[in-house]
């Protein structure tokens, strides 16, 4: 019929196939069913090729995702893989594990934060049993993912002039303060967490400390941020700056009293104002934020 | 014409992240480094400032993995303007990809998988090889693959596809000796007719790994281990019909250390410069 057909079968026997026809006649059968838009010498072709060296392709390329899963989740597999096993009752395999986010979310593009981005998505919404387990593994997925994203993000040329230095703040008058303005970092990412992962995260990523993975549910809003020393930095805050954040694209700024404003939530003014400043200096220490005079 | 008119750069090797920090810190003698375009276009944080950092010292060859040409999907114009922006950014003075597909309705196989030998083929890979350059705006060579398997060769052979392909596209050859190797072993055929029977004006580049058997004790193009002896005899043939070229040595799994790499791109050198002595 034509190219794309061939081509559209090949990723169906490579990818999609467990169990191939063993004979040449039975495959020639079998692949008439399965491609009925094949003319015959397209499907005898495909008939001839051994189900041996086409699984070739299929070990190497399942192995190869999932070689990138265990470099991006390492976390999350720490969670996974004792659920998996709970759940399922066998052992956790990697590239059967790999077939299976395959199965419900193949890669869709080139790059690999898509890759990264199917595997977070498959793991929270396609395999609930899992999740009924470990709660925790969404948490985990949705963080790591979140920090392939921050560590690659693009290197955006900053168009501000340059940056007020955190120490000048305490020489600033109150009017000072106010005509500030807060600019979102290109590389900052918000999220919101179902439980507070972020010492776990931090002492297993850090000090390779065995999370631990039955974890209350408080819901907890981070930043995260690439410092200019290419390190990731998560920054705890109020819902009222996760969402000022997230909304805020890298091209404007938000002034200093709206960054106040989204605070409202919190009790006294002497409380809004600690926390406000003690926030502040987090996110701008850790490149999160940074403030600008107003131009 | 020789080499493609693109200039002979002698051995050079492949850049991996595990090799960064060394490089950028003992400034070892590579002549040139090739670099996978796909992990590093759009990228920002540490891996673009080392690419960056090791572009002041050594010229960077742009290699790509996931364009796709064989595909019938469409061309993803948005990866073919990442790509474009990437060799600008590292100067490099050529490109290259696989004559393969990477991805068929829209999903990505994450390898190189061989297209049938058809008409149909060379002119679906020719015309979008033509988009590529275009966009591109710099010589481009298709590298022949490793192939286990055969899709079709009901209408041509594999090295009649190639020298279609090459001259309807009119672009280059970057020819993997390793693999034409590996094929005639798979497809038990002569590795030096192969070589023998291609459009060598149109090579522009070359490249050699070396693999360990599998437990099986089969052999796939594993880019784990030195060289073979054979795959260099069969190099010492291709230099003979070509000339000195630019000659990349591909390792990517069981990485070496920095050293142990670099001399094999010196071995490289060596066979080109015996080679060619004796061809004098």
């Amino acid at each position: 019929m034509g190219l794309h057909q061939v081509l559209s079968a090949i990723r169906t026997l490579i990818l999609d196939s467990e169990q191939l026809p063993v004979t040449y006649d039975e495959r020639n059968e079998t692949y008439a069913q399965w491609f009925p838009d094949l003319t015959s010498a397209e499907r005898e072709d495909l008939a001839k090729i051994p189900n041996e060296k086409l699984q070739i392709y299929t070990a190497t390329i399942f192995t190869g995702e999932s070689k990138i899963i265990q470099n991006h989740f390492k976390l999350t597999l720490k969670a996974l893989i004792p659920a998996w096993e709970a759940v399922y009752n066998e052992p956790w395999k990697r590239v059967p594990f790999t077939r299976k986010i395959h199965s419900v979310r193949p890669w869709k593009s080139y790059e690999t934060q898509a890759f990264v981005n199917s595997v977070r998505d498959a793991l929270c919404h396609d395999l609930p049993e899992l999740l009924q387990h470990t709660p925790a593994i969404s948490d985990f997925a949705r963080l790591e993912a979140l920090a392939v994203e921050i560590k690659r993000a693009p290197d955006i040329e900053q168009q501000f002039a340059s940056a007020v230095p955190l120490e000048a703040l305490q020489s600033f008058t109150v009017d000072e303060l106010l005509s500030l303005q807060v600019h979102v970092q290109p590389a900052s990412r918000t999220l919101t967490l179902a439980r507070d992962i972020i010492p776990v995260y931090v002492a297993f990523h850090r000090d390779g400390i065995e999370p631990e993975l039955t974890l209350p549910e408080t819901e907890t809003h981070v930043i995260g941020s690439r410092t200019p020393e290419n390190l990731l930095r998560w920054t705890r805050v109020p819902a009222g700056i996760a969402n000022l954040c997230h909304m805020t694209p890298d091209t404007r700024m938000n002034t200093y009293a709206e960054v106040y404003a989204a605070l409202d939530s919190i009790g006294s003014d002497e409380e809004r104002f600690t926390y406000f400043m003690r926030d502040l200096v987090t996110l701008v220490r850790n490149n999160a934020l940074a403030l600008y005079h107003s131009s | 014409m020789k080499n493609y008119n693109l200039p002979a750069l002698g051995g050079g090797a492949g850049l991996r992240h595990a090799h960064f920090q060394s490089i950028i810190d003992s400034k070892p003698d590579f002549s040139w480094f090739e670099v996978i375009s796909e992990d590093f276009m759009g990228f920002g944080g540490w891996e673009r400032e080392a690419v960056m950092e090791i572009k002041k010292h050594y010229p960077l060859i742009g290699h790509g993995v996931c364009l796709s040409v064989g595909s019938t999907d469409p061309l993803d114009m948005e990866y073919l303007k990442n790509l474009r922006i990437f060799l600008d950014e590292i100067d490099s003075p050529w490109a290259s990809d696989h004559l393969c597909f990477t991805m068929v309705d829209h999903t990505n196989l994450n390898e190189l998988i061989p297209i049938p030998f058809t008409n149909e083929a060379v002119q679906n890979c020719a015309e979008r090889i033509q988009i590529v350059q275009d966009v591109l705006e710099r010589p481009f060579l298709v590298e022949n693959v490793t192939r286990y398997i055969t899709v079709s060769d009901r209408e041509m052979s594999e090295v009649e596809f190639i020298s279609e392909v090459l001259e309807k596209a009119n672009c280059g050859l970057l020819l993997d000796v390793t693999n034409v190797h590996l094929n005639a072993q798979y497809h038990d055929y002569d590795a030096y007719e192969f070589i023998s029977a291609l459009p060598l004006e149109r090579v522009g580049q070359m490249h050699l790994a070396g693999s360990k058997p599998l437990a099986s004790g089969e052999i796939i193009d594993s880019h784990n281990a030195p060289v073979s002896k054979e795959t260099w005899d069969l190099f010492e043939h291709a230099i003979r019909l070509v000339g000195n070229t630019s000659v990349l040595i591909e390792w990517d799994n069981d990485l070496p250390s920095v050293d142990a790499l670099l001399a094999e791109t010196k071995l490289a050198d060596q066979h080109i410069e015996r080679t060619l002595q004796k061809a004098a």
